[in-house]
């Protein structure tokens, strides 16, 4: 897989000691930091190999899945049973992207599952970490966070942690907004400063400017609101020791998830990413990379001519043009780092559209069914976000089904609501019940604010496909929140819509068992919707009342920064 | 993922916890103070920068508030009409595709022998014992000349007797229908007609006649036909003319429009499903 001719030569790294066998804890034993003796017999004691291992039951809860899945798929594609012929049809387009979704993501899964099959990289990642720790082998790191306008606090708590990670390292807070109160936190910390006198490239033009400036080997990137740990570089950066790596990505995770439902809801989704997905795109080798929480090889940045800056998505970009020269990538699912998630339900449809703005992208103008360099896996892999957030149409026209059928009587299929639900139900309980089985919970607002993003993620697509212009914000950002009309007008519809459904659907023409099952949907999604929304305008009212109070007493901002 | 990984996953997770909530106490002050200085750096000369930054905007709040309410008008506009029209069909059905049908008749010969006279023609009106074949009949004794009359008064809809042909028991000679016993076939769901009680009201459109009153009777017995399809099956409801002379002349076949009552003035009355046949 890996393009020899370009790949850097491996003089500098370390040379892995024939002492392999050795036990660890007397390979270890010349270094004087206890705490990553810790870490390291900690991560000893997780087995052969670092993914982690899918439950059984996990397993085989996702093969029947699949079987129900194509008895499901025989039912819904035989002619034979539709109903009103345009419904059919796009009822058809929407299993179609439904059960494509569910098998390739039934199928990266499974492939995570590599069980003890790393335990030979495994021995050579500890070699070089230990050769980390006694400092025999001391690569230059530049740590990078890219700040835009986000909360001084956020930049400070970030820059302090990661300035105190162990190892070796400079950091650097590569500053576009040219802001002189982060100038000088930078200063009080003792970390270096860097601003650049236009915007160009967005964020990673801002990266590219501090690469440009720096010799590092190794370039760690957070974000301003991801704060890393300190055992950070030592679990992450020994992964290097394998020549072909270009990054090293580490999970998300969120340590604001208990300040709201909504982080609680973004934490959760971004579980099933993290936990589950990513460990499958690494066996293809396809990981991509997320933005921050991770380290890229410099020599793998410079083989591509820097990040790839012309779009708001630039991680995923970047990541395609490494696997296209052939190198490899390693997702290690560690949460290494703890980031914030969106608070608010605007921040979290402003990232939501972000994500599937990237994504549709990547799929309409990066066509990655016919990208050169790419395996045929890399090349599913690189559409399944896109396929995920499709999803969103699919979603909406199912939604959409049950007040069809109470005022309009819309049938896409020739049986009745019981006869669908029967052949459909095993499929959707034995997905969710997967997850349920790997993560041990499922979060009831997530469901809801998925339905929330649906018109989002619709948006995103035709804003891809006709390639609006849009800028990039920070998800926490500073500052009023725009009313709730203004940012969810389809949302307020489709609850007017489904409770306009439900009144019709109380004097029915003839009643039955189908209509029951409508009303009681439509009430359902009525009230997810319901709500959200009233969370949203929540969220503008305790908006309004902080910025109301700290106009009332201004605080000394030297208190928050040690 | 197993158990020793994410007890250092927790660790790390509690690490951070804790950090954050150490600034979390902070952040309550800080956020004023990220603010001050925001007003300090509006007064500066790169005060621009903040206002040019380029960010994804919201659509313009006076278009959200139009595209709401357009959306909002037309969940209004489908819910009066749609509530407006199940309220209507609530005590009646408004119904089309109604046939006006006639049962037809068919005089048949009544043993072997042939036809010796015709004297009725297609369309003819006959009266009740009206002759309509004159037959001559093989017997053990002879043939024997018989007049077929007919059943009721009617109107001849067909005549296959042809003077001097032979007959075989049970050919048909002619076909006719009682225009007093005419009726109306109305299409409609199984689901439907179950709403309806036996002898509610029903009125009809008739072309050339105007309203015509009738009377729920029953449903005509369907048996399905191998493949048919469910949702095709509609039940054929009889409606019985309540004065039968108001209809004398008009066609069998003839396409109207009407409304069915759901619920008879008698309430004892059972649903047509359930009562008795047409």
């Amino acid at each position: 897989m890996a393009n020899s001719e370009s790949q850097p030569s491996g003089d500098d790294l370390p040379t892995v000691s024939k002492s392999a066998s050795t036990p660890p804890t007397s390979a270890v034993s010349t270094v004087d930091e206890p705490a990553s003796m810790r870490d390291l017999q900690r991560e000893a004691a997780r087995g052969t190999s670092e993914l982690p291992r899918l439950q059984r039951t996990t397993v085989i809860a996702y093969l029947v899945a699949i079987a129900a899945g194509g008895l499901y798929a025989l039912f819904v594609f035989n002619p034979h049973n539709g109903g009103q012929t345009v419904p059919y049809i796009l009822l058809v387009l929407a299993e179609i992207i439904l059960l494509g979704n569910q098998v390739v993501m039934i199928l990266t899964i499974l492939a995570g599952d590599r069980g003890g099959d790393s335990g030979e990289d495994r021995r050579v990642v500890q070699d070089a970490r230990r050769q980390l720790l006694a400092k025999t082998w001391t690569p230059t790191i530049d740590v990078f966070i890219p700040t835009y306008g986000e909360p001084i606090e956020a930049v400070a708590l970030t820059a302090r942690a990661a300035r105190d990670m162990r190892v070796g390292h400079r950091t650097v807070i590569c500053d576009d907004a040219d802001d002189p109160a982060i100038r000088r936190l930078a200063d009080r910390m003792g970390v270096d400063y860097l601003t650049r006198s236009d915007n160009a490239g967005a964020k990673a033009g801002n990266l590219n400017n501090a690469l440009r400036l720096s010799e590092a080997e190794f370039v760690v990137i957070f974000d301003a609101d991801h704060v890393p740990g300190p055992n950070f570089l030592e679990v992450a950066l020994p992964h290097f020791v394998d020549q072909r790596v270009a990054f090293v990505q580490t999970p998300q995770s969120y340590s604001n998830r208990n300040a709201s439902p909504v982080a609680e809801a973004s934490h959760e989704s971004q579980r099933v990413f993290y936990d589950l997905i990513c460990p499958g795109k690494d066996a293809y080798n396809s990981v991509f990379s997320v933005g921050t929480n991770l380290i890229y090889r410099r020599a793998a940045i410079d083989d591509v001519n820097g990040l790839f800056e012309d779009t708001n998505s630039e991680d995923i970009w970047t990541s395609i043009r490494l696997h296209q020269r052939g190198w490899s990538t390693v997702y290690l699912p560690v949460v290494l780092a703890e980031g914030l998630a969106p608070e608010t339900v605007h921040d979290y449809l402003n990232q939501q559209f972000r994500w599937a703005r990237g994504a549709f992208e990547i799929l309409l103008q990066g066509r990655p069914w016919r990208l050169r360099g790419l395996t045929r896996d890399q090349r599913i892999q690189y559409m399944q976000p896109a396929l995920h957030y499709l999803q969103s149409f699919a979603v909406l026209f199912f939604m959409l089904l049950p007040p069809m059928f109470l005022v309009f009587y819309i049938q896409p299929l020739r049986v009745d609501g019981i006869g669908w639900l029967l052949r459909y139900a095993p499929f959707w309980l034995l997905t969710q019940l997967a997850i349920y089985y790997q993560l041990g919970r499922l979060h009831a607002y997530s469901y809801a604010m998925a339905i929330v993003a649906v018109p989002v993620h619709i948006r995103a697509f035709f804003s891809a496909l006709f390639r609006r212009k849009y800028g990039w914000v920070v998800t926490n950002r500073d500052g009023r929140l725009p009313s709730v009309i203004s940012y969810m007008p389809i949302q307020i519809a489709l609850i007017a819509a489904f409770l306009t459904a439900f009144a019709v659907g109380l004097i029915p023409l003839s009643s039955s068992f189908p209509t029951v099952i409508s009303l009681v949907l439509c009430l359902v999604y009525a009230f997810a919707l319901i709500v959200v929304v009233r969370r949203a305008i929540g969220d503008g009212r305790r908006d309004r009342a902080a910025s109301r109070s700290s106009r009332s007493e201004p605080a000394p901002v030297e208190a928050s920064v040690p | 993922m197993s158990t020793p990984t994410s007890r250092q996953t927790d660790q790390a997770s509690r690490q951070t916890h804790q950090a954050t909530r150490q600034t979390g106490q902070t952040k309550v002050e800080g956020s004023g103070a990220a603010r001050a200085d925001r007003t300090e750096l509006a007064l500066s000369a790169e005060s621009d920068k903040w206002s040019e930054r380029p960010h994804y905007r919201p659509r313009p709040r006076f278009r959200s508030l139009l595209l709401l309410l357009a959306l909002l008008a037309v969940c209004a506009l489908v819910a009066i009409t749609q509530i407006r029209r199940r309220l209507d069909n609530r005590d009646h059905l408004n119904v089309s595709q109604v046939v006006l049908t006639a049962d037809p008749i068919i005089i048949e010969s009544a043993s072997n022998g042939r036809v010796i006279d015709v004297p009725v023609a297609k369309g003819s009106k006959v009266a009740a014992g009206a002759t309509l074949a004159l037959v001559e009949y093989d017997g053990i004794d002879g043939p024997k000349q018989v007049e077929v009359t007919a059943p009721a008064e009617g109107v001849i809809t067909d005549v296959w007797a042809v003077p001097g042909v032979g007959l075989l028991s049970g050919s048909d000679l002619v076909s006719m229908y009682e225009p007093a016993k005419l009726y109306f076939k109305v299409p409609m769901t199984y689901g439907d007609a179950a709403t309806i009680d036996m002898g509610s009201a029903a009125e009809f459109d008739v072309p050339g006649v105007g309203k015509v009153e009738a009377v729920v009777s029953g449903v005509l017995p369907d048996f399905g036909e191998a493949g048919t399809k469910k949702e095709e099956r509609l039940a054929q409801l009889v409606a019985r003319l309540k004065d039968p002379t108001k209809l004398v002349g008009a066609v069998p076949g003839v396409i109207v429009d009407g409304t069915v009552d759901k619920n008879a003035a008698d309430a004892s009355q059972p649903k047509v499903l359930f009562g008795a046949g047409a």
